[in-house]
């Protein structure tokens, strides 16, 4: 029987979830950005990119760490 | 008994009959019925309760636009969990693993957009609905189009969610009171249209902060149990095969259900449709108290609330797995995955604990029905109604547009019955408005998104989308392989000749639309003015069109003060003394708002308003009359006041 955990079956994904995704996240936030709709001399919109990243990493946090336990533990 | 009765009908392999027979069983328990009564009791009495918090339109469908984030997050859970939740993701999960939970974890994406940009638009420029948005940004023939398409999903949404919820009551209670499939619908309407009716939106979201609360308890409980059942998290954890584990989806081998398909179908069309094209989420964030605590109840809902709400709809699933594994005899290895999630919390519960369950998909249902409900009323009255008094040139106030908004609520029960009944009869029209749903969505997406995002998109443009558009969706229904096959990033066809491309079918729906609708914008013109705050582009004269003037950014602070009325200020108005004037960082003319001091309230007790000059009165905000009535403050309760911006 093939091993069903390939790098492709493990690590694929989440690697186009977080590269495609990623591109559609920081777009957004360029385009907020360049648009004047972000204003970084505003506090609470600096405070509200910190929020952003935090979440883009505290997802990708997330499906690394489910990942790591699957395979792992 | 009843682990004998499983055993015994294991035996046969029938889950269907199995899971008819556990439910029956349970509706014998006068616990069970106990908690399923008390329940619709309590939602019945939040109607009653919050109907004298309805003066006008804007409290009806936005609840005043008083409301605190956590309020709001619960209720976007509740509404984002429907009926179909639990048994459809515990049925994914049981067969797919952990990956099952994906749809629920992918939502982060286009935040920024949504937080930046789309976010303060609706709430600045006060859009009550998209179809008015697609007026005031493009023109009204693409109004019409959107009122049209919108009111068909959700009348129909409502009525599939009455389908739903009567065929999940219907094996406990059709037992029990020998109630059929229509006189279950006609009860759970009864009682979800009176609050409803009554209670507009304000009752929306506290019975929703309810119900979120139940189905998420409900969930994590279960989960619990399960743990349980099985001696542990590492028992559990250690009985499952690695690729059950995985959080993401084989990446494009099976055709049925691959990462890549659902990151299209789900992570980028369904979030952009979660997040710009829902009607009842407009309602939501419109009903914030400022657009800061709209971001705080959107990233808090997808931060926090999602991972829990994966857990609690799939987790049945992946318990039953474990079970199978672990005990053959518990679960049959070919249980039906629409059948996991009543098994296992019959195996894992008492018959009263069955009720509990019960009540919280009753609360999965409810919390999502009236939310539709009350958000194609608004769409009636806002995009239908009001427009054609306006044409006729008929001027009514707002108290008869709240009078009418409450018959077209109940209107709108009636007809989500209706439509229930007619998906109960005719499956094809079930299957029709599926079609219709995922027909209409990308076209509708594309316009809103390209809409905000580029000043450059044309009128011209998003017709061409809605019918352009529509088409070659359909022509890809029929042409899969030809049309869709391109961008299926080698997704095979299945071999038993089934549908092909179900989940990357959303990659080249999104692509034909965005298509067009660029191409034809590229040949034609422009609006040239009027856009002002309608585009990410024009965002800052939203915040002047909120306003009305100048906004003021300067920081302040809230301060806690006494009230008092006073009939000589002008609607609308509050009065501070100087101090207070200097500690708000305020000018005459800047938005404030006050509320009571007890936070619990969650804002229920507040309104907003404008300064008007000083007083002499110290510690004490002046406010005039509407004031009060609008924001129900309590004599002898301090209230806070804070500067909007």
């Amino acid at each position: 029987m093939p091993d069903p955990l390939t790098f492709e079956r493990v690590w694929m994904p989440y690697i186009y979830l977080y590269g495609v995704g990623g591109l559609c996240f920081f777009s957004g936030l360029v385009l907020a950005y360049k648009s004047g709709a972000l204003n970084p001399k505003r506090a609470e919109h600096r405070r509200w990119v910190g929020v952003l990243l935090f979440g883009y990493f505290w997802y990708a946090g997330l499906h690394a760490a489910g990942i790591l336990a699957a395979i792992n533990l | 008994m009843f682990l004998q009765s499983l055993l015994q009908q294991h035996v046969t392999g029938d889950s269907t009959a199995m899971a008819a027979e556990a439910a029956a069983a349970a509706a014998s328990s006068p616990v069970f019925w106990g908690i399923l009564i008390g329940y619709f009791v309590i939602v019945l009495g939040f109607g009653s309760y919050f109907a004298r918090f309805n003066r006008s339109t804007t409290d009806f469908f936005f609840g005043g636009r008083r409301f605190s984030w956590w309020l709001i997050t619960m209720s976007i859970v509740a509404t984002g969990v429907g009926s179909h939740s639990f048994i459809k993701y515990s049925g994914k999960s049981f067969e797919h693993g952990f990956s099952g939970s994906m749809a629920y974890m992918n939502d982060w994406f286009f935040m920024p957009l949504f937080i930046f940009g789309w976010l303060p638009i609706v709430y600045y420029m006060k859009v009550r609905s998209i179809p008015e948005y697609f007026e005031r940004r493009f023109n009204p023939t693409v109004r019409v189009l959107a009122t049209i398409v919108q009111l068909i999903y959700m009348i129909g949404y409502v009525g599939i969610g009455f389908l739903t919820m009567a065929r999940t009551l219907e094996p406990i209670v059709g037992g029990a009171l020998g109630w059929d499939l229509m006189e279950i619908i006609w009860v759970v309407a009864v009682v979800a249209g009176i609050y409803i009716t009554f209670g507009g939106q304000t009752a929306v979201i506290f019975t929703d902060l309810l119900q979120g609360f139940i189905l998420l308890l409900a969930g994590v409980i279960l989960f619990m149990l399960g743990l349980d059942w099985f001696g542990g998290f590492d028992a559990f954890w250690s009985i499952l095969p690695a690729e059950f584990k995985l959080p993401l989806a084989n990446f494009n081998e099976d055709p049925s259900f691959n990462f890549i398909g659902v990151f299209w179908q789900d992570a980028i069309a369904g979030s952009i449709a979660f997040l710009f094209m829902s009607q009842a989420l407009i309602m939501r964030f419109m009903a914030c108290r400022s657009v800061d605590h709209g971001r705080k109840a959107a990233t808090f809902n997808v931060l926090f609330a999602l991972p829990i709400s994966a857990i609690a709809v799939c987790c049945a699933g992946w318990i039953g797995r474990g079970m199978v594994l672990t005990d053959p005899g518990v679960l049959p290895s070919d249980v039906a995955p629409d059948n996991v999630f009543v098994l296992v919390v019959q195996v894992l519960t008492s018959t009263a604990g069955f009720g509990f369950f019960v009540a919280a998909v009753t609360a999965a249902l409810m919390s999502s029905v009236d939310t539709y409900i009350n958000a194609s009323a608004a769409i009636a009255i806002n995009d239908v109604y009001r427009p054609i008094l306006k044409a006729f040139k008929i001027e009514r106030d707002d108290k008869h547009y709240l009078r009418v908004a409450m018959i077209v609520s109940a209107l709108g029960t009636v007809l989500g019955v209706s439509a229930a009944w007619g998906f109960s009869k005719f499956g094809d029209l079930y299957e029709a408005h599926a079609a219709f749903q995922s027909t209409i969505s990308p076209p509708l997406v594309s316009c809103i998104f390209l809409g905000i995002f580029w000043r450059r998109f044309t009128s011209a443009g998003a017709i061409a989308i809605f019918i352009g558009g529509v088409g070659l969706i359909v022509l890809g229904n029929f042409y899969p392989v030809q049309l869709i096959g391109p961008v299926s990033q080698g997704i095979p066809v299945p071999e038993d000749g089934s549908h092909p491309y179900t989940y990357i079918g959303a990659l080249y729906n999104l692509i034909v639309c965005f298509g067009i609708g660029i191409v034809v914008s590229l040949f034609t013109q422009p609006k040239k003015e009027g856009l002002e705050g309608l585009t990410i582009w024009t965002i800052k004269d939203a915040r002047r069109y909120f306003k009305g003037g100048e906004p003021n950014d300067k920081k302040g602070f809230k301060l806690p003060m006494t009230w008092v009325v006073d009939d000589s200020l002008a609607e609308g108005t509050v009065q501070v003394d100087q101090e207070g004037m200097q500690h708000l960082a305020a000018n005459e003319g800047d938005l404030v708002y006050v509320c009571d001091k007890r936070w619990w309230l969650g804002g229920l007790r507040s309104a907003h308003g404008k300064l008007a000059g000083l007083h002499g009165l110290g510690e004490t905000v002046r406010i005039a009359p509407d004031i009060l009535e609008a924001a129900h403050f309590l004599d002898g309760k301090l209230i806070t006041i804070e500067k909007e911006f």
